[in-house]
């Protein structure tokens, strides 16, 4: 299933759906109609048993995220996109498998390293506490994109 | 200056030539690509002709480069011919410096000594490099030098010939604002600053006006207070002295005040020093390519061994061109094991 966003292109060879989750465009189906309230991931794609949420960013000088105060905004940003997606899936009833985070970015494998530790805390992945009877996110990975390429051969990526 | 080298059959290299900057030279590899060893032998070089023997014997510079090499890598029974490669019978070395001075020279595997086959001007080539080791001096340095002169120990000549230089006493003035804004920048990174007293041991003074021994001292501040003495003491002038060449200077230095160390590099190169640096380190590299003008000259020299086992060089001025690069492949090995971890074989 080909899916083409933010320059990307990319082939999922194993999944059963897949669709811009943002969409902006009314006519569509899969219109997203509340981009004034609640952020959105780029791509959901359903697998067998399993849910992808999809950010992906291509930054023009992603040096700036060295900086902390670039760096904490981009994190907030990651962690909104995932929490209001949830919920909007929430109220679709469409929360009926294990979601995985995967933000592909194209930053350096050092800052990737520090993100997904962030990402992970921030969202929170698994079952941070024993009052939760179940997880908001069963994974998160953030990658660039030699990393995707390398780990995902199935869902294969290229520049469009 | 160094403006190339050319190396043959020396210990790892079998074949490999490099073009430097005059400003920030950086070689980036994993172990055993001979990082160490290029930074050693062009210190030995540039180093060698400053012996008096170069000139008692009517500027034949070859029993100075035997002497330095063997000093700098300390071959069994100082035979320098076990510098060779394994599996050669002969090594040779040529350096091109600045201005128009050519040193050549080739080392037989069973000789102890260099000959010199081609000298174009070296003996006339006066400035005086710096050789910063990985391992911290200044708390080692009482007592040191005596040891290493009378006594056989496996510590290489570049602990020595710092320590001299560290011994060196204090210029009456410092030579000029940029140097006083150098001293200034270490002063602040270290918190305070080191002395040499009469009893020639090395003692901390804090901002605070607390003075310690030396060992008390972060090892880290240590390592920049070598800086701060080669140039209070004059051995380290940028624009006038040789070059400098520091060997893993992450070593016990706390991450936080890498930064600092970059920003002192970087002003010592825009002051007119030529800098080797041989690191480890993705927050040193980082640093360079972030806190860098267009204006300044940063060169980095990527060894690799090739499919054969052959030490290679790629050198960019590009941070993001360095390939291969080991340290950021290590971060790579990092985020495939953790993708492991969390997708299992999603994906796969």
């Amino acid at each position: 299933m080909r899916m083409i966003v933010d320059g990307f292109d990319f082939e999922f060879e194993d999944a059963i759906d897949a669709f811009i989750f943002d969409e902006t465009d009314k006519n569509l189906p899969n219109y997203h109609g509340l981009s004034h309230s609640m952020k959105a991931v780029d791509l959901i794609v359903e697998l067998e048993n399993d849910y992808l949420f999809i950010e992906v960013k291509d930054f023009h000088d992603p040096d700036t995220y060295q900086v902390g105060s670039c760096f904490n905004h981009l994190r907030k940003s990651l962690k909104y996109k995932y929490r209001d997606t949830f919920l909007y899936r929430w109220a679709e009833n469409k929360i009926d498998k294990p979601i995985r985070y995967l933000c592909l970015l194209t930053l350096d494998n050092a800052l990737i390293t520090r993100m997904n530790k962030e990402i992970r805390k921030q969202l929170p992945v698994g079952r941070p506490i024993s009052r939760w009877e179940q997880s908001i996110a069963q994974s998160s990975v953030v990658v660039n994109f030699d990393r995707w390429n390398h780990n995902f051969p199935k869902w294969s990526v290229r520049r469009s | 200056m160094i403006n190339s080298v050319s190396i043959k059959k020396f210990t790892a290299f079998q074949d490999i030539k490099l073009s430097f900057t005059k400003g920030i030279n950086v070689f980036v590899g994993a172990n055993s690509t001979g990082k160490s060893h290029l930074l050693k032998l062009l210190y030995a070089v540039t180093a060698a002709n400053k012996t008096e023997e170069i000139h008692a014997l009517n500027n034949d510079p070859t029993r100075a480069i035997t002497d330095k090499l063997n000093g700098v890598f300390k071959p069994e029974n100082k035979v320098a011919g076990r510098l060779c490669r394994n599996d050669a019978d002969r090594s040779t070395i040529r350096v091109s410096l600045e201005p128009e001075r050519t040193i050549e020279f080739a080392i037989a595997s069973d000789m102890d000594h260099v000959v010199v086959t081609e000298n174009l001007s070296y003996e006339k080539y006066s400035w005086v490099p710096v050789f910063i080791p990985p391992k911290e001096v200044l708390s080692i340095f009482e007592g040191f030098s005596s040891l290493y002169l009378k006594r056989e120990i496996t510590i290489d000549e570049t602990y020595f010939d710092l320590s001299q230089a560290l011994e060196i006493p204090l210029l009456k003035d410092v030579p000029g604002e940029k140097i006083t804004q150098l001293l200034s920048m270490i002063k602040k990174t270290c918190e305070g600053e080191f002395l040499l007293r009469k009893n020639k041991k090395f003692y901390y003074k804090s901002d605070k006006g607390r003075l310690l021994e030396v060992e008390l001292a972060a090892e880290g501040f240590r390592k920049m207070g070598v800086l701060q003495r080669l140039l209070q003491n004059g051995h380290l002038l940028p624009g006038v002295s040789g070059p400098l060449f520091w060997d893993e200077p992450e070593s016990n230095l706390n991450p936080s005040i890498m930064k600092q160390l970059v920003e002192i590099l970087l002003a010592l190169s825009r002051n007119g020093q030529q800098i080797f640096l041989a690191t480890h380190d993705y927050i040193i590299l980082k640093w360079l390519d972030l806190l860098a003008k267009p204006e300044d000259k940063i060169l980095f020299h990527s060894l690799f061994k090739n499919q054969a086992g052959e030490i290679e060089v790629n050198s960019t001025h590009d941070y993001q061109a360095i390939h291969p690069n080991a340290i950021d492949d290590t971060f790579a090995d990092l985020i495939d094991k953790d993708i492991e971890h969390s997708m299992g074989d999603l994906g796969k």
